[in-house]
């Protein structure tokens, strides 16, 4: 910082002005990234916007734009500090999102997509937003595989929007798209239920489900993570590592043999990867990489990624209704995304406004949990299409 | 926006959207079907029973 203000007094006395001007660009864009990595750090602190990520990667933006340090690559020898060796053998080789993944499976219970099977097709629908995000990404200039990691932002899923980007060689992406996804999964209550009031009538929300509580067997819920994975890397062998390590953390939860072990991936393992995650993305927010009219783009599509998830879901759950005698609530279908618990508590919300006696809780967290196993499906199926068409 | 630059990587997207979509529903339906198949399981108490 000391050299730098000595470059500048020196460049200045010199009547150099294109150096001077280009050390008061690098000091702009040093305070910009301050003042982000700030801001990031207020909603963490002070909204509770998913602090456990975005507080670590607003620290990291801070750290990796302070002048001349080596946390990330020395700026001379160029050899690879320490958050650059944590960037490179973590998350660029996939290992962190595939951790996180398996701490995410030793989270969910399956048990309310059993009582209610039919909530999986939410699950598929709400995951229109991100081709149709890809798509809107394309027509504003970004590049396949660009549009194909904006577009997964949609899906609501914070590990598998760094692990597509990631896939894609997108390195210089991963700070915004990171802080995109997780800003938008913490913005749920505020994005989904506008996008729900334009698209339903008052009577629509009003809609009652029948629900009929049933117990599933042990034996149900051992051999539905085995036979997913299977059938999941039967048709793209792609979604193994993300589908086998969201299943393989639900097997060790569902098996009732390891809960040593599954309460070491859902707290310890979950904690300590979420902790580096954070801050090592963080340190990939420099300056020079994040502040362009990409990172601004990326922010905007992510929310319409996020909007249009919430449409597709409604949108078909009313397209459903046309045909079936009971009827579904269309709110249940905007629950389809991966942000769980979070949608299925906004869509009950709402329908309890609307009628107080009306509970469509446990359909919104069966489609809530059919979304984190679309949104993964739904990112597979952008790096396996993708990929084949950039020749991955 | 030049149209006829964009024009090769939309028709991409739309073909990434189309499979897409197609791959997903196509993989929730067997999903479907397994929670299905698998809810049939009685419990074991009920088996007993």
């Amino acid at each position: 910082m000391v050299s730098m203000i000595n470059d500048l007094i020196s460049a200045l006395m010199n009547g150099d002005t294109a150096t001077a001007s280009a050390i008061g660009i690098d000091f702009l864009q040093m305070i910009i990234m301050f003042i982000i990595g700030g801001i990031l750090i207020y909603l963490a602190i002070k909204k509770d916007y998913e602090p456990a990520l975005l507080l670590p990667i607003g620290f990291g933006a801070i750290i990796c734009n302070i002048p001349f340090t080596s946390i990330v690559t020395h700026p001379e020898t160029g050899e690879l500090g320490v958050f650059g060796f944590l960037y490179e053998t973590t998350i660029a080789n996939e290992l962190f999102p595939v951790l996180i993944f398996i701490a995410v499976g030793a989270m969910i219970d399956f048990t309310p997509l059993f009582q209610t099977p039919s909530m999986l097709f939410f699950g598929a629908a709400a995951q229109f937003g991100i081709f149709a995000t890809m798509l809107v990404a394309i027509l504003l200039g970004f590049s396949l595989p660009e549009a194909g990691a904006i577009g997964v932002i949609g899906a609501a899923d914070g590990p598998t929007t760094i692990y597509v980007a990631n896939a894609f060689k997108l390195k210089e992406l991963i700070g915004p798209l990171s802080v995109a996804a997780y800003s938008y999964m913490s913005l749920v209550p505020i994005i989904q239920p506008p996008v729900i009031k334009a698209l339903t009538t008052k009577e629509e929300r009003k809609i009652r489900m029948e629900f009929k509580q049933r117990n599933v067997s042990k034996l149900a819920k051992i051999l539905f993570p085995i036979v997913v994975t299977v059938i999941a890397g039967l048709i793209a062998p792609e979604s193994v590592a993300l589908i086998g390590a969201l299943m393989f953390g639900n097997l060790i939860r569902e098996c009732g043999v390891l809960n040593r072990l599954s309460e070491t991936a859902s707290n310890v393992l979950s904690n300590l990867v979420t902790l580096l995650l954070g801050i090592t993305i963080g340190t990939t927010m420099q300056a020079d990489a994040f502040l362009n009219w990409k990172t601004l783009l990326i922010m905007v599509m992510g929310l319409v990624a996020f909007i249009f998830d919430t449409a597709g879901g409604v949108l078909f759950a009313k397209f459903l209704n046309l045909f079936r005698k009971q009827k579904i609530n269309p709110m249940v279908g905007a629950a389809g995304i991966s942000a769980f618990p979070m949608s299925a508590r906004v869509i009950q919300k709402m329908a309890k406004e609307e009628d107080p006696m009306n509970f469509v809780l446990m359909q919104s967290v069966a489609a809530n949990v059919a979304g984190q196993l679309g949104s993964v499906v739904a990112g597979s199926m952008i790096l396996v299409l993708v990929g084949r068409i950039i020749g991955l | 926006m030049n149209w006829e630059v964009i024009k090769p990587t939309f028709y991409q997207g739309l073909e990434v959207m189309l499979y897409g979509l197609l791959g997903v529903f196509a993989v929730l339906i067997l999903f479907y079907i397994v929670v299905t198949l698998l809810g049939r399981i009685p419990e074991k108490n009920q088996e007993s029973e």
